[in-house]
């Protein structure tokens, strides 16, 4: 099969995969996400640092050595974001013919400056720039906000319209809530990301993604590469001209592997089969800049700073520093802030499967140690007491795979009663909105002077919100305080029904 | 908006008084709404009482007793029957209604020459995402749909109206759902069950399924909402499903050992009497639950069941 063609059919492929795990329902994304994202390079780096006990570990292990093979497979094949780009490139040509490439100018001082910054903020404890610029994770949220939001519109207007019919056999649903700001960010990278690839092809990927410098700096070693046949080649430029990566410098004769994001155009565009997709080590150096021993440091730098960031020395230290807000409750399955922090790439896939929406993205709350990881929103819902979901589907085990039965005993919060503001207590009349939705049994009835209040047993209690939800006072009477540390939950046992009414079908009635 | 919403209302009351009429109910001037039960058509009985059997067949018997579907229902009339989907429970645990029975009722309506039946219950976690898993647990999705009701959505603020309670002191407004109102016949099937918070949920309380934002009832007076709703409407037909009964835990329940089987169906027009009729059955003086006794006060219906013309029948199987 014809290379470039095989690089499109499991590239379209992948992306559709994608969509469908961002925009499908709870049963297809829970189905899909794990075996999908185990090749993706941030989750699978985030799973290898944080979860020894994990095979996605091994999984960032066969990517990188399939890099070290075969260079930056990745970018064509794999990354949604790479994919995502062609796709628009391609569109261009459609509407307004083909672009033609030029041999761009490398940009390795921004690159690797971008990339630097990033580790040595990993290593540091915090995300936030890997969150902002890991290009699964950017997917991830242009997939869940814009996108999900769109697709919700279209199928409320196609909801709406049959149930005028009276078929119901779609459902009018709610849109998802997050904060402008994440909106709009979504919205700015997608449109940074047109701009780039409709004006330069990848350039984003050669100047700013850190996943491809990285990649980058494997690629200068990879055993298979592109290589062109100075006897052969007529100079006709077709090859450059189809070069999304702009990396072919027609002059030299060489094809630079650090930019070259192996899409096979050139392969296919040469006529007189000039160039060559083989292994074979050439002395492929750049001059100007980073000879491969240097490259090799920065390799070294960079894996050095990853590792640091497991051991996280300094995070206390930054995470202190730094915290204005009270911090949110964390989803569960997170068990810590300070673990959910360290190893979630805010790819807001959890967000966009909660069913019941109170899974929200968090902006600055959880101060530098990461920015638009997700909290739990008691006002949009409540955490569903028969749902796990978030936890499996988390690329990144930030949120640990866990079963239903540990989840309804994971203690996410606890929470507190406002005796002042509650109805019951202020106005001596029945209420029990709390009561009736706590699943636990965290809340019980106790009777006084005629009256039912609500009193709580805070050892059952697992924070999941469904009371503070329901609380009908304004501010909430009763409120989830977070745990930064998760703890268990006593199960509730159930005392023997002993005065259950006999079996008395055979008798009259009480009236 | 709002001159639209009351062109509805109005329809709909033209609706109702038709309905009310061929039903048997008499119309009180100045309160349109309000239908006097207790004056239904001489032969039908005020309540029938069944027990002893399955609930589709006690169903059977109990409607006929009551003079058959068709005195309810009249050929090409749309039907809401409003089950209690509150909860995703299976019907082990007696927080929804038996899904036999709902889909008997279906049936009966189709017979009598319904054109459309309507089922729907908005939920009672106010959360977004719910109601899906309500629908499906508690068999009722499935069951009203094979027998050929239209299962209609209730989780969008979109299918509620805005309406005006005549004569509320506590719910002088709320939004109900619009096929409450462009339905000609109102059927309530309420399971009866324990509730911690206002002892007992039957009838009356299943009603809450019908309005948009039930939160407002628990901040202004719950009970007094309960009872002030049925100034609004009262359904034409009752029909209690006290086959199994949660004693404990309610309304969510827990397990099933905490459901007595009483086997027992409760008819009648009167909302305040079967809820009466109702809390007996669960062991309960219906004075102690606070919502039928202010029902009682305000002339919804009559809790003096000493008062009514009462069939009771124990079936045998």
């Amino acid at each position: 099969m014809n290379p470039r063609k095989l690089r499109i059919t499991v590239a379209g492929t992948v992306l559709s995969l994608f969509l469908l795990v961002f925009l499908g329902d709870e049963a297809i994304s829970t189905r899909l996400s794990r075996t999908l994202i185990l090749f993706q390079f941030t989750p699978s780096l985030l799973k290898l640092i944080h979860r020894t006990d994990h095979m996605a570990g091994t999984c960032f292990i066969l990517l990188v050595s399939a890099s070290f093979l075969f260079g930056r497979f990745y970018c064509s094949f794999l990354c949604p974001v790479g994919i995502l780009q062609d796709g628009m490139i391609r569109l261009r040509r459609r509407f307004y013919g083909r672009h033609r490439y030029r041999y761009l100018k490398a940009y390795p001082v921004i690159r690797y400056a971008i990339l630097l910054a990033t580790v040595v903020t990993l290593a540091f404890g915090s995300l936030t720039l890997l969150n902002l610029l890991d290009p699964y994770s950017l997917f991830g949220r242009m997939a869940a906000h814009p996108f999900k939001s769109l697709i919700i519109w279209l199928n409320n207007l196609a909801a709406g319209g049959l149930e005028s019919f009276d078929i119901y056999a779609l459902r009018v649903r709610r849109m998802h809530h997050f904060p402008l700001s994440i909106l709009l960010l979504s919205l700015g990278s997608l449109g940074l990301l047109l701009a780039f690839s409709v004006t330069s092809g990848r350039a984003w990927c050669n100047t700013i993604c850190p996943v491809g410098a990285i990649l980058g700096l494997v690629s200068r070693f990879s055993l298979f590469r592109f290589i062109i046949n100075r006897e052969r080649c007529r100079s006709c430029r077709s090859c450059i001209d189809v070069c999304k990566a702009g990396c072919i410098d027609g002059k030299r004769f060489e094809i630079d592997p650090a930019r070259c994001v192996v899409c096979f155009n050139c392969l296919d565009s040469c006529a007189k089969s000039a160039v060559t997709y083989r292994a074979g080590i050439q002395a492929a150096v750049p001059v100007r800049w980073a000879p491969s021993k240097r490259g090799f440091l920065l390799t070294a730098a960079v894996a050095g700073g990853t590792l640091l960031s497991a051991v996280s020395l300094f995070r206390p230290a930054a995470l202190a520093a730094v915290k204005t807000l009270p911090a949110p409750v964390i989803p569960p399955g997170a068990g810590s802030i300070a673990q959910f922090t360290k190893s979630c790439s805010a790819c807001h896939l959890c967000v966009s499967v909660c069913p019941t929406n109170v899974l929200t993205p968090a902006y600055w709350e959880y101060g530098v140690a990461g920015i638009m990881q997700p909290k739990m929103d008691y006002w949009q819902g409540h955490c569903d007491f028969d749902c796990c979901a978030c936890s499996q589907v988390c690329p990144t085990c930030a949120l640990r795979p866990f079963s239903l039965s540990q989840k309804r005993q994971t203690r996410i919060g606890s929470v507190i009663l406002d005796r002042r503001i509650c109805i019951v207590h202020v106005r001596k009349k029945h209420c029990g909105a709390c009561g009736e939705a706590c699943p636990t049994h965290a809340i019980f009835p106790v009777e006084k002077g005629l009256v039912l209040f609500p009193e709580i047993a805070n050892d059952y209690c697992i924070g999941c919100g469904a009371c503070e939800h329901a609380c009908p006072t304004a501010p909430k009477a009763i409120r989830v305080v977070p745990e930064p540390v998760h703890s268990t939950a006593l199960k509730y046992e159930l005392s023997a029904p002993a005065e259950m009414p006999t079996d008395d079908t055979e008798s009259g009635f009480p009236f | 908006m709002t001159q639209q919403n009351s062109g509805t209302r109005r329809e709909f009351l033209k609706k109702s008084l038709a309905t009310g009429l061929t039903a048997g109910g008499a119309l009180m001037f100045g309160t349109p709404a309000k239908r006097i039960a207790a004056a239904a058509a001489p032969v039908a009985p005020d309540l029938v009482a069944i027990k002893n059997s399955e609930p589709d067949r006690m169903f059977d018997r109990a409607i006929a007793m009551m003079g058959g579907m068709k005195s309810f229902v009249k050929k090409g009339q749309t039907v809401l029957v409003k089950p209690n989907i509150g909860f995703a429970r299976t019907p082990e645990i007696g927080a929804t209604t038996h899904p036999l029975l709902v889909k008997s009722i279906v049936e009966h309506c189709l017979g009598a020459g319904a054109k459309k039946v309507y089922v729907f219950d908005n939920v009672a976690s106010s959360s977004y995402g719910t109601a899906d898993k309500c629908y499906r647990i508690s068999g009722i999705g499935a069951a009203a749909k094979s027998a050929g009701a239209l299962v209609a959505p209730a989780d969008h603020e979109k299918y509620y109206q805005k309406v005006a309670v005549p004569g509320a002191s506590v719910l002088r407004g709320t939004a109900v759902h619009e096929l409450v109102l462009e339905s000609d016949v109102f059927i309530n099937v309420p399971i009866l069950k324990n509730h911690r918070y206002t002892h007992q949920t039957i009838a009356m309380k299943n009603l809450m399924g019908v309005v948009w934002d039930r939160m407002v009832y628990h901040y202004s007076d719950l009970e007094k909402s309960i009872a002030e709703f049925c100034l609004f409407i009262k359904p034409d037909l009752n029909v209690v499903d006290a086959y199994r009964v949660m004693q404990r835990f309610g309304p969510g329940g827990s397990t099933p050992e905490h459901v007595a089987l009483k086997k027992t169906l409760l008819l009648s027009r009167d909302i305040v009497a079967v809820d009466a009729a109702a809390s007996r059955v669960y062991g309960m003086a219906p004075s102690k639950v606070r919502h039928i006794k202010l029902g009682h006060d305000l002339k919804i219906g009559n809790m003096h069941l000493d008062a009514l013309n009462i069939k009771r029948e124990v079936m045998t199987g």
